[in-house]
């Protein structure tokens, strides 16, 4: 994965666990995750080389399965299913570009497979998309979010089943864990009751992932949970 | 720039040269190397996802069909071929768990979600013979309940919860194995 690297390298403060890290390297995260953890690799070296590794370890194990016997001619079938492409013909999405200053959350969300989100209103100051939703799950649904929030406006004291990932793309926030930045990416397991604030001077934009329910404190956190049907 | 190739090196050279073969020649016989060599142990790959018999050949077929169409996007200078070939096969595996009834309509916005493209850094030099044959060794010396961890985090579906009770040991100990076993990695790269 090419990244935004050079200015936000070395400002990352908060980073995914390692175990995250692994996890997303096999796959196993799910979608609403995986992307929170992928945005953060766009603004991570150090986490772009654990997951390197874990990948890398991925493959070695494989070369360490035993075979399994295949059907009669499968390599024949194989050929034939190739048809005429032309291995050299085959052109994929175009690199993303290495730096762009500033990473803007438009530019984030696009290299990131994301659609323009529409923001919409729950509360003053907090714009909400939802971005994608899971269902099923052990847990419970997942979803992830992306939210922006003016300079000084208190997000509603939550608590999640779950773990949320929140990375943020624009702006910074702060709350009990410490303060976010660009690229950071917080990670509270489940049971954490927290109250984030968003810190100027601009609109702090940020993608969340949230694994399991939701529970918002007070009226207000209820009608954004209701809203948000998370 | 990777003659040199160390005995243990799993033949890690000879298949990126392959796939660089298939690449700029579409060459049938380096594509049968690949084939004999990686189709079998992908085929218990997906079974290891608890795919029937015949669902597991398909994917395994998939998987090198996309090994012949990918092959001018990968760069050996940036990857090993075994990485390269496990993200391909990982990446399939995911969009057939999505296909299935299991998380039918798991993703209900309508947005067009990709695969994971982690292609592993030029910056992180995992991509000599040399290198593998380090990662490797460190592998097959991880004591027994690291390697335990390892295999069932990367061949089934369980979370880490779910690891941690199918085993009888508390969540905490499952990441704390999986961190060893990075930090040994790490650690066999730096010698
Ligand atoms: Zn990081």
């Amino acid at each position: 994965m090419k990244a935004v690297n050079g200015a936000a390298d070395g400002t990352i403060r908060h980073h995914p666990s390692e175990e995250t890290l692994v996890s997303y390297a096999v796959g196993g995260l799910g979608p609403a995750a995986g992307i929170a953890v992928k945005a953060h690799l766009l603004y991570c070296r150090h986490c772009r080389a654990t997951t390197a590794l874990a990948v890398a370890a991925g493959g070695l194990l494989l070369l360490d399965l035993p075979p399994s016997p295949l059907a009669p001619g499968a390599l024949q079938q194989t050929l034939d299913r190739l048809g005429g492409t032309k291995a050299a013909q085959m052109r994929e999405t175009p690199a993303q570009p290495a730096r762009l200053r500033p990473p803007g959350a438009a530019a984030a969300l696009s290299w990131l497979g994301l659609p323009a989100p529409r923001l919409r209103w729950v509360s003053p100051g907090v714009r909400v998309a939802v971005l994608l939703r899971e269902s099923g799950g052990a847990q419970g649904g997942k979803a992830l979010l992306l939210l922006r929030v003016r300079p000084g406006v208190a997000l509603p004291t939550h608590g999640h089943a779950g773990t949320e990932r929140t990375c943020v793309l624009e702006g910074a926030f702060a709350d009990e864990g410490g303060r976010y930045g660009i690229g950071d990416l917080a990670e509270a397991e489940g049971g954490y009751n927290h109250r984030p604030v968003a810190e100027g001077p601009a609109d702090c934009v940020c993608l969340i992932a949230t694994s399991g329910r939701t529970h918002f404190a007070g009226t207000l956190g209820k009608l954004v949970g209701a809203w948000l049907k998370i | 720039m990777q003659r040199h190739r160390p005995a243990s090196a799993c033949g890690e050279t000879t298949f990126s040269g392959h796939i660089v073969a298939v690449a700029r020649s579409q060459d049938h016989g380096a594509f049968a190397a690949l084939f004999a060599h990686f189709a079998p142990k992908l085929k218990t790959y997906f079974r290891k996802f608890g795919m029937v018999d015949g669902e597991a050949e398909e994917l395994a077929q998939e998987t090198m069909i996309l090994v012949w169409r990918k092959a001018p996007l990968f760069d050996p200078a940036r990857s090993m071929a075994s990485t390269w070939i496990y993200a391909i096969a990982r990446n399939l595996r995911i969009d057939a768990f999505r296909r299935n009834g299991a998380h039918a309509n798991e993703v209900s916005a309508a947005e067009p979600f990709q695969t994971q493209d982690d292609a592993p850094d030029a910056e992180m030099q995992l991509t000599t013979a040399a290198h593998q044959a380090l990662l490797h060794k460190a592998m097959h010396l991880l004591p027994q309940e690291q390697a335990q961890v390892l295999q069932l985090c990367y061949f089934s579906d369980r979370s880490h919860s779910e690891v941690a009770r199918d085993l009888g040991i508390p969540l905490g100990t499952v990441k704390g194995r999986l961190r060893l076993v990075m930090a040994r990695l790490r650690r066999a790269l730096e010698e």
